[in-house]
């Protein structure tokens, strides 16, 4: 039995003051109905994305999307996902639905309101990012931040293997200019330079500014269902073809290539082997982009270059960018586009393949790879989890 | 003056006795009674089959020596309760696990990857007692 998206919902992105997160997951939900060529009353399975940055959890159980929009679903499942890796889990889930007969039409929506509520902390007299208060032994009370802990995994892949600043700023400056080809990037239009990333100012030594993601409201939704009904959809069907998980919590806390390498082995095998593909297959990879070092260890952990050797590749002229041969965050990433997590990575491939990409549109896209994140940084709860999905435009 | 307040984090039952010793200025990790395997923060022997609860692992003195594993210097401030710069790291400890901390007592500048640190204890604003690292 094979499954397929047939619908993708995207709401404005970026800055969008006065929506509720509720209210922007029912809109997402809303436009990937309708462009799966759907009515409300069609859709019987629902699940929510979690839409919380790392572990924070909010309660959610006051309302839901599908009350809220009148659909007629028999099961609804919150919260589902940890940090990154929401998408992957809640097609896991659709798939199981859609397999037992449970559903027919299964609609995933996630939904996220950083940029707003990171503007009430501000207000408040706290910089940068909403509030993550973790229990127990970890980063709060040491004063951490997301660039704070992130920025370890920088710290130690320069130390073993002589990687620097500036080639990091080449992945930053590669995805501004994909952005620049995306009209809906909250970049877009603003192109930077090597010069620009090294002279922004650094927030945690090594990362720059521009080492960093965006913060953005909004909310992005899909519509999954099996391949005999995704015939009937107006839109081009993308296959889910792929899905693996790695996880760095088998050996949390004292395995040192945790802070150098992301856990994607066990992910991409499984991934790449359901879908009988290999790397040589995939037309463009939409990595997770918190941060740049977490690219870079992407683009060596899924074999584009050996493990240490990412640096120096990402410099070479005519590798990455929109001109360049490996083709990856066409959309400009969490980086340069917006930020729902994986939910980003995972909307840019159904584009790439469907062919909707306009000026950024892969030519002949038929292989995609969609990942989320995998950095186990000090809270085991958090991202230690990575993911890997290959999406296609024919059953593999 | 903290807007938010010093983050004094939600301990459990399981992390209590770490803090406990922390508060007698003794740095402790989780050993195994049978290998002498050591975990931190809690966590079961991965060498022998656990006792119900991890009964055979016990919070154990540790030597408090280890180096930097990796670290970052917080340059702006995300917590008005914390003075910039200041250096996060997670040091490997002697006996193995990794903790994550700050590096103190020299120049954020001067922390590299690998140096030698011992720890020391310090008070939050919230009474209550951390390890932290020093240069060795």
């Amino acid at each position: 039995m094979r499954f397929c998206v047939v619908g993708l919902g995207m709401t404005e992105l970026g800055h969008v003051p006065g929506k509720s997160i509720m209210m922007l997951e029912t809109e997402a939900a809303r436009l990937a109905v309708v462009d799966a060529g759907l009515h409300e009353a069609d859709i019987d399975g629902a699940i929510q994305m979690k839409s919380d940055i790392g572990g924070g959890i909010r309660m959610r159980q006051d309302d839901a999307f599908p009350r809220i929009l009148g659909l007629p679903v028999n099961i609804y499942m919150e919260n589902v996902g940890r940090g990154g890796e929401n998408v992957a889990k809640a097609f896991l889930m659709s798939m199981q639905l859609l397999q037992l007969g449970i559903c027919k039409y299964v609609v995933c929506s996630g939904a996220r309101d950083d940029w707003s509520r990171s503007r009430k902390f501000k207000k408040a007299g706290r910089r940068g990012t909403p509030y993550i208060h973790k229990e127990n032994a970890y980063g709060a009370m040491l004063g951490d931040s997301p660039p704070g802990f992130h920025g370890m995994l920088a710290t130690r892949h320069m130390e073993l293997y002589g990687t620097t600043s500036r080639q990091l700023g080449h992945i930053a400056v590669a995805q501004r200019e994909w952005a620049c080809l995306n009209p809906k990037a909250f970049m877009y239009g603003h192109p930077i330079t090597i010069e620009d990333h090294q002279n922004s100012p650094i927030v945690a030594w090594p990362y720059h500014l521009l080492d960093i993601c965006l913060q953005s409201d909004g909310a992005t939704a899909f519509v999954v269902t099996t391949e005999e009904r995704a015939k009937d959809c107006p839109k081009p069907p993308v296959y889910i073809s792929g899905i693996g998980f790695g996880e760095h919590l088998q050996s949390l806390y004292w395995e040192k290539r945790h802070y150098s390498e992301l856990p994607i082995q066990t992910a991409r095998d499984a991934a790449f082997g359901q879908a009988s593909i290999g790397l040589n297959d995939v037309d463009c990879a939409q990595f997770y982009d918190c941060f740049t070092t977490e690219v870079l260890m992407q683009i060596e952990g899924y074999g584009y270059c050996k493990i240490g050797e990412g640096g120096p590749l990402v410099e070479t002229p005519g590798m990455i960018g929109p001109k360049g041969k490996i083709k990856f965050n066409t959309g400009g990433g969490l980086l340069s586009s917006h930020h729902l997590g994986n939910i980003t990575s995972v909307s840019e491939a159904v584009i790439q393949i469907r062919g909707e990409g306009g000026e950024r549109q892969v030519p002949g896209a038929e292989v995609a790879i969609a990942s989320g994140h995998g950095g186990e940084i000090l809270s085991g709860q958090m991202c230690s989890i990575h993911s890997s999905m290959v999406l296609t435009r024919s059953a593999t | 003056m903290s807007t938010f307040g010093f983050p004094d984090p939600a301990i459990n039952e399981d992390m209590q006795p770490f803090y406990e010793g922390t508060a007698q200025r003794r740095f402790t990790m989780m050993r195994c009674k049978q290998c002498g395997f050591w975990q931190w923060p809690y966590g079961g022997c991965r060498k022998h089959d656990n006792e119900p609860y991890l009964a055979n692992m016990e919070w154990t003195q540790a030597s408090g020596r280890g180096k930097v594993h990796s670290f970052t210097i917080a340059r702006v401030p995300f917590n008005d309760a914390f003075q910039v710069p200041y250096v996060y790291a997670i040091v490997e400890t002697d006996e193995g696990p990794l903790i994550p901390t700050n590096v103190i007592g020299c120049a954020p500048e001067q922390v590299h990857i690998g140096m030698p640190v011992t720890v020391v204890f310090e008070e939050t604003p919230t009474k209550r007692v951390l390890p932290k690292f020093k240069p060795a």
